[in-house]
């Protein structure tokens, strides 16, 4: 076979730029296949790190209170290893640096440090030291978002008094990698803070001592792989007495969740994405493969007549499907560390971890170099078996002439005729051709649903924030209480400067059940005239609220299988805890995930209540001035439990998006480029190969250069612009997929592709098409004109 | 020239049908004929008349419909796909008549091709040797005029010493001298490597160089003449 293996590479140096082309489109695809998996494991791989280093727990549960002792004693259950118990709070926090009052996290921490579950790294400063009770342990981006330094000092609204700490350290925890503040959408370690302190500092504050209000664990390793291990209900049924409000397993805590969604979406799309590049190119291999095995085809059957066998031939074919493989797949290793290198540094934006790094994943490198020549070889076999199936002999044979004769288009001469011959000679063509007329339709359909793909994202995420922030949240500001007022707060919040229009909310917290099946959410009961809460659907209509009975995201409906009118169990998660029941009167497609609401006064009376505020929802116009007493009156308010600026969280999110989403977009487009052009330039330096006579002929009649390759130009043109057009609806469908895939229970992205974005798409197929037009003329050049005239087929 | 009577191959009552399209095209219609060890044989008749076909089902690179094609006491008819590879590979060598070399291969390249897969082949530097060209061997076949090419595939059907030799219209592309060089090399060859050698044409004034000729008109044996044996050297007709 060595003879043979001359012939290939010398075949090889004829036809290296057709088989770059595949190349590169294989290259894209499993780069992006490795690039999406391999940042998905660095950020496995830096979590189980963190995990461990933390002693991260298996377990949650949040209760009002109740004796450390008992606590411990009741966890003494077969499949808890290990019980944990400390408190936390909710307060407000006022930095003389910052005019807002901003929320924060208290959490106890032993004064001792030692290897307690949810543990803290320390970043800068040291653990808690003896001297003094009131040293805290701030959160390290906190810290740095707000200059906060070793030694100064922080105070805060602790059970109704003001109360300074002391900064000892900056620290991070593995339970908090990923911390919205209250109402945001997106990771916010600035505006919300973690402060660890002593226990006993907290217990004395507020007024808990020798008891907890948390408690965490570690099941023993049996449970540990469990989602939600029946004992964890058994534990927080024997704690119930003492007020449980949540328990739960490690799967459902919000910053693990988070990042397994993130992780889970890496992954789906580490098989969707690049699928479309492997088909393309293997569609272009096979195109590429079936003309060079056409072309050799006397060469096979003469080889097979001088005692070669099929499968000798096709292992020969089948070593350029690996040529053009294996450098695909090497290509794709190196962009696909380099995207896992991208991808991995816009995460550590999104997460707070230690250490996330991008690791080499020699496996996974392996994998995408099987895939990448698998893909090859399929095209490649498909490509050639028709010629190598055929007997010697008639292999031997001159091909038949392709089907001549009038194609359809012809029988319709006032439209024909109407048309030149280099017009009648593209139409032709691009009929006859019907396999490679369908690869560069389906190859431009690919391309441009990828484009349309990235564009509508961007529309969806704009969308998204429109709804939210324009159309539901018309406030400017939202005060969340810490514990229910009376319509006085209203007033007075009314009363402050610049102030333009304050609405009452009265928001339960509660466990939804139907049948068997539970959910914990929340419904907020909002004012039927209100001006400030406007729900809207992910269409962008505007739904009134009912005036008895839920208006229920149907996200959650799904969830509890429930239909408008069926009843439903509440379980107030505060409070007496009282369970009532009461109907769904109407669903709605709700962009927030799985939110609830309900006329105000209509839940008052439900819960058995009058008139109560749970939250103020506050817009205002106010100069600099007027904010400054504004927020400085807030920091002063008792009962205060978080500030939210909403019109600050909107550009916190819109910066977010922007810094994700702007390489992102770039690089995908690239990526469609990359499809575009390997198609469109391999099929044209077959066609140029394959018309050499032709364009020669037209040289001689004295056609210049450019001007022939205007019927290269036109078909291109014709078959792109077709399978743009095509590939529209796949891109929209695919981002209706890809969505739906996005959707978590803390919100869903509308897919929303706006009119523009259709006619980007279409205009840059055309882009495209120009641009490879130069290289298709570059290429036409290089074709020797007298030997083209003279070549013998 | 040794003649003996033994059959290499004996064909009996074969047939060929193309189809075109929807029309069928009888092309062999019950041919039935032997192949002699050893000796040279033309197959003579007009175009069309199912020359090539019947050498391509003798070497085994097509299929008969139906009949007997029986090589040395076996009916290669009833061959697996993978026999007649092997067939073709130890028994068969082909010539044809546009030469059919590999055009990134080099004259040499393209004898090694043939010899790397046989079981007992020939030298090939030693094959070019025998066809003149050895001087020639790094050329491609596109620096080479058609009778130096031809020599090449003679070269390359010979490598594998194979124990028929057929060859479609060998000189069919060729000038008049040059077809002489080519029928020359031919003949010797089959002389003194008692090649089995068949060459079709349609030149009738090669027919007579042969031991014997076939003539075939409309896809049956018309008949066989047994020839005075000549040399073309001295007389090219
Ligand atoms: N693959 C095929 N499909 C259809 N018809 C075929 C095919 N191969 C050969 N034929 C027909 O079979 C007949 C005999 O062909 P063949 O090539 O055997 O003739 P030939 O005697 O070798 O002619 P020539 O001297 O021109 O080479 C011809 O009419 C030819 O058209
Ligand atoms: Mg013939």
């Amino acid at each position: 076979m060595k003879t043979l293996n001359r012939k290939l590479r010398r075949d090889l140096q004829q036809s290296w730029k057709m088989l770059l082309a595949v190349t590169a489109v294989i290259a894209v695809g499993i780069g992006s296949f490795i690039g999406m998996l391999a940042t998905a494991g660095n950020l496995q791989v830096a979590r189980s790190q963190y995990y461990s280093t933390c002693r991260m727990a298996d377990f949650w549960i949040d209760l009002k209170k109740a004796p450390a002792d008992e606590v411990h004693r009741l966890g003494q259950l077969p499949g808890i290893s290990e019980i944990r118990d400390r408190l936390q709070f909710k307060v407000i926090v006022d930095l003389e640096t910052a005019e807002k009052p901003v929320s924060a996290i208290v959490l106890s921490l032993p004064a001792v440090p030692g290897t307690t579950i949810n543990g803290i790294v320390i970043k800068t400063g040291s653990y808690f030291s003896q001297d003094r009770s009131n040293e805290v342990i701030v959160s390290e981006k906190f810290a740095n978002a707000h200059d906060l330094e070793l030694g100064d000092r922080i105070h805060a609204i602790m059970n109704e008094q003001r109360k300074e700490m002391i900064i000892c350290g900056t620290a991070t925890s593995a339970e908090f990698v990923y911390l919205t503040s209250p109402g945001s959408l997106v990771d916010d370690p600035e505006n919300y803070g973690l402060f660890y302190v002593k226990r006993q500092y907290l217990e004395e504050t507020f007024g808990f001592e020798g008891a907890c209000n948390s408690v965490t664990g570690l099941f023993t390793p049996e449970f540990r792989g469990q989602k939600n291990p029946p004992i964890l209900q058994a534990y927080a049924d024997r704690l119930e007495p003492f007020g449980v409000f949540a328990s739960m397993p490690r799967a459902d805590q919000f910053s693990h969740m988070v990042l397994d969604a993130e992780m889970t979406q890496n992954r789906t799309m580490a098989f969707i994405f690049p699928s479309f590049f492997l088909v393309v190119a293997s569609l272009i291999m096979n195109v590429l493969m079936s003309r060079l095995a056409e072309q050799q085809r006397t060469i096979m059957g003469t080889l097979k007549a001088l005692g070669y066998s099929n499968r000798d031939l096709v292992v020969h074919f089948l070593k350029f499907g690996l040529a053009a493989g294996v450098s695909g797949g090497v290509m794709g290793a190196i962009i696909g560390f380099w995207m896992s290198g991208a991808l991995t540094e816009m995460y550590l934006d999104f997460f707070s971890f230690p250490r996330l790094v991008n690791s080499f994943y020699p496996g996974l490198s392996f994998l995408g170099l099987l895939l990448s020549v698998g893909a090859c070889s399929f095209g490649t076999i498909q490509g050639v078996r028709r010629v190598i199936r055929l007997q010697p002999a008639e292999a031997m044979r001159p091909a038949p002439p392709a089907k001549g004769g009038s194609i359809l288009l012809e029988r319709w001469p006032r439209f024909w005729e109407s048309l030149d011959i280099q017009w009648q000679m593209v139409l032709r063509g691009i009929i006859r051709r019907k396999r490679r007329t369908f690869v560069a339709i389906f190859s431009a359909a690919m391309g441009a649903s990828i484009v349309l793909l990235t564009f509508g994202f961007v529309n969806s995420m704009d969308a998204m924030i429109q709804i939210q922030f324009d159309k539901i949240l018309r406030s400017d500001y939202h005060l969340a209480l810490s514990k229910e007022l009376g319509s006085e707060v209203v007033d007075e919040i009314r009363r402050l400067p610049g102030v333009t229009a304050v609405e009452a909310v009265f928001a339960v917290p509660c466990t939804y059940e139907a049948g068997h099946r539970k959910k914990k959410g929340g419904i907020l009961g909002i004012l039927p005239d209100s001006k400030l809460t406007l729900p809207t659907g992910t269409d962008g209509q505007r739904i009134a609220v009912p005036d008895t009975g839920l208006l229920m995201a149907e996200g959650l409906m799904d969830q509890l299988n429930l239909q408008p009118g069926d009843p439903v169990r509440l379980v107030p998660i505060k409070g007496d805890r009282r369970p009532v029941t009461t109907h769904v009167a109407q669903g709605f497609p709700s962009m927030l995930g799985l939110d609830v609401y309900a006329n105000y006064s209509w839940l008052n009376y439900l819960m058995g209540e009058s008139g109560a505020v749970s939250e103020v929802r506050v817009s205002a116009l106010q100069n600099r001035k007027q904010r400054k007493i504004f927020m400085r009156a807030l920091k002063e308010m008792p009962n205060l439990e978080a500030v939210s600026d909403i019109r600050e969280q909107k550009q916190v999110l819109v910066d977010h998006m922007d810094r994700a989403m702007r390489g992102t977009a770039v690089v995908m487009i690239l990526f469609a480029a990359v499809i575009f052009f390997g198609a469109i330039l391999n099929a044209t330096l077959i066609a140029i190969a394959e018309r050499q006579r032709e364009i020669a002929t037209f040289s001689a009649m004295g056609y210049f250069d450019r001007e022939t390759a205007r019927l290269f130009f036109r078909e291109n043109m014709l078959t792109n612009v077709i399978g743009s057009v095509v590939g529209l609806p796949l891109g929209a469908a695919t981002l209706n997929g890809i969505v739906t895939q996005f959707q978590t229970d803390a919100y869903s992205i509308p897919a929303v592709i706006s009119s523009s974005s259709y006619l980007y798409t279409i205009a840059l197929a055309v882009f495209f098409v120009m641009s490879a037009q130069l290289a298709v003329i570059h290429n036409m050049r290089k074709i020797d004109r007298v030997e083209a005239m003279n070549l013998k087929e | 020239m040794n003649t003996p009577d033994e059959a290499l191959v004996r064909l009996t009552d074969v047939y060929k049908t193309y189809l075109m399209g929807e029309v069928e095209v009888p092309v062999l219609r019950g041919v039935s004929m032997e192949i002699r060890k050893a000796e040279f044989l033309t197959i003579w008749g007009e175009s069309g008349s199912g020359k090539s076909t019947l050498m391509n089902l003798v070497g085994g690179i097509d299929r008969a419909d139906s009949g007997e094609i029986v090589f040395q006491g076996e009916d290669i008819t009833n061959f697996s796909e993978s026999e007649l590879t092997h067939y073709r590979r130890s028994q068969v060598g082909f010539v044809f008549q546009f030469y059919n070399l590999v055009p990134s291969l080099t004259a040499l390249e393209n004898v090694w091709a043939a010899a790397e897969i046989a079981e007992d082949p020939m030298d090939p530097e030693e094959a070019l040797k025998l066809v003149g060209l050895a001087d020639r061997k790094e050329h491609f076949p596109s620096q080479l005029s058609g009778g130096q090419q031809q020599r090449i595939a003679i070269a390359r059907a010979l490598v594998k010493r194979p124990a028929l030799l057929l060859c479609d219209e060998p000189t069919g592309a060729l000038d008049h001298d040059t077809s002489i060089v080519v029928l020359d090399l031919l003949q010797n060859l089959n002389s003194e490597t008692e090649t089995t050698l068949v060459v079709i044409t349609h030149n009738p004034e090669i027919a007579p160089l042969a031991d014997r000729t076939v003539s075939i008109v409309d896809g049956l044996i018309q008949g066989v003449n047994e020839n005075e044996h000549l040399q073309i050297s001295e007389d090219p007709g």
